[in-house]
């Protein structure tokens, strides 16, 4: 049995994990809590459920659970600002603190631009407020990432050997949560607007399928098919009514023949009866007749014989 | 943090001496702003050849998401409102509905399917663009995308395979009686 005997694992106890769990973290499984955000902190596990990331339609990676209707982002757009904005502004040989002065005077110049734009609206010919709204925004993203950011930071924990990405749901959208500080925006993210673009490009891809020259074809043939069968249909129909009116047509033009045809022989049947029993009633009669004349009739033979001489007179 | 909330202040009075400190703020001169500002369209006006139809879509297409309003009285776009996208986006997807524009394009008398395909194709384009695309808000991630289909739709009926389109190529409306002649062919 020694042989067999599992042995303990072995921990590293800097990095606080062993080879199976990374093997976990690497894989693609993943594990979803969703939580409700109460103001102050204080959160509310809704739910929590496995995933598996796939790449959707647009090759971005998603977390998809079916049974739990939930399909969700794992990159989030957030992350792009960082990785952008870090590069934009040279970030890379900056301290902390010149890293946090440089966003402020950046900071501060975009508001102006901003304000200028709002109060004079000719000055949007030169500058577009969507771009410098927007810089703006990654500005204030960055310099709140740069303050909070820790290291270890990430937008998923690590519990069983397992990620786990934690949500808020906020109006039914699941906004991801930075852990270690804190620090998730409700700014719209990636995940919202694609849903948007999935409904436009649906609807759009509906839309043409539904004006395609094949469908219009088929359409035609089956509203064709459709004449055709309602044709024959009725003429069918027509052909019935017209035999049965020929019928009545040829029952009434033979009624008055028929009725003639009843009447003759009726005639007929009477008059043969009729003559029929006459001619019995004058059978009988020379029954009778012959019956009396034969009674009348004399005796020829006994007269003959009375007249007859005997032999021998 | 919504930067229009805090930003969107108007109690400043508009006047010539905050325009001024905004120019010189942004370093720009007042000059180019007023070019900027209004956009002639000469080129297009009183212009009736099919080649140039698609152009001017385009046009109106941009003018639109920049802000700009038509005016007929000066037959120019005029500066009216922000931007509600960003400029790389725009020129994007401009370029993608100009790309229509090509003479071959209004000669060939464009098969409807084959329109389809190409109608397709560039939506999905400016679909996925918009999507990348940091600077339209939600709100407005609709309106760019029916406006690019409605633009793309407009395109259409130029391109495809309508009576008379060399003629509409080649000839001008200017003449009624040219108009009559042209709508017999």
């Amino acid at each position: 049995m020694g042989l067999f005997k599992k042995k303990n694992k072995k921990v590293d106890p800097k990095k606080g994990y062993d080879k199976d769990t990374l093997q976990g973290i690497s894989s693609k499984k993943i594990h979803i809590k969703v939580f409700r955000d109460f103001g102050n902190n204080a959160r509310f596990l809704m739910g929590q459920y496995f995933a598996t990331e796939k790449r959707d339609a647009y090759n971005t990676l998603v977390s998809i659970n079916e049974a739990a209707g939930h399909n969700e982002d794992v990159d989030f757009g957030m992350d792009d600002v960082y990785r952008e904005m870090q590069i934009v502004l040279e970030f890379k040989n900056l301290s902390k603190v010149e890293k946090l002065d440089l966003l402020d005077r950046k900071i501060a110049r975009q508001e102006k631009i901003i304000l200028y734009l709002n109060r004079h609206i000719e000055l949007n010919a030169l500058f577009n407020y969507a771009d410098e709204s927007v810089k703006l925004r990654d500005y204030r993203i960055l310099k709140n990432y740069v303050n909070l950011h820790e290291e270890q930071g990430s937008y998923f924990t690590i519990e069983n050997g397992m990620r786990v990405y934690s949500f808020v749901s906020v109006d039914s959208v699941l906004v991801p949560i930075w852990h270690n500080v804190d620090s998730y925006t409700q700014i719209p993210d990636h995940t919202r607007k694609k849903k948007i673009n999935l409904q436009e490009e649906k609807t759009f891809l509906n839309e043409m399928k539904a004006f395609s020259r094949d469908k219009v074809i088929a359409l035609s043939l089956t509203v064709a098919l459709a004449l055709v069968v309602l044709l024959f249909m009725t003429t069918v129909f027509a052909g019935y009514k017209v035999w049965n009116k020929n019928n009545d047509i040829e029952e009434k033009m033979h009624a008055s023949a028929f009725s003639c045809a009843q009447y003759t022989a009726g005639i007929h049947t009477q008059y043969g009866s009729m003559v029929t029993d006459w001619l019995n009633e004058k059978k009988a009669d020379r029954a009778e007749i012959e019956a009396e004349e034969v009674k009348k009739k004399p005796d020829v033979m006994a007269d003959a014989v009375k007249s007859l001489n005997p032999i021998g007179e | 943090m919504n930067p229009k909330n805090t930003l969107d202040n108007n109690s400043v009075e508009n006047t010539d001496s905050d325009l001024q400190e905004a120019l010189d703020y942004l370093n720009v001169d007042k000059e180019d702003v007023e070019k900027k500002s209004k956009v002639s369209i000469k080129g297009f006006n009183g212009m009736s050849e099919k080649i140039l139809e698609v152009n001017k879509i385009t046009l109106e297409y941009k003018m639109t998401l920049e802000g700009k309003e038509f005016d007929s009285d000066e037959n120019q776009y005029i500066q009216v409102s922000k931007a509600i996208a960003g400029s790389h986006f725009i020129r994007l997807s401009s370029g993608i509905i100009n790309s229509f524009s090509e003479t071959a394009n209004l000669v060939s008398k464009k098969d409807i399917d084959k329109f389809n395909i190409q109608f397709i194709d560039a939506f999905l384009k400016l679909n996925n663009a918009a999507l990348r695309d940091r600077t339209i808000g939600e709100k407005d991630m609709r309106l760019v995308l029916k406006l690019a289909k409605d633009k793309l739709c407009n395109v259409g009926d130029i391109i495809t395979n309508n009576e008379g389109n060399m003629a509409a190529v080649i000839g001008k409306y200017e003449d009624d009686e040219e108009k009559k002649k042209l709508g017999e062919a």
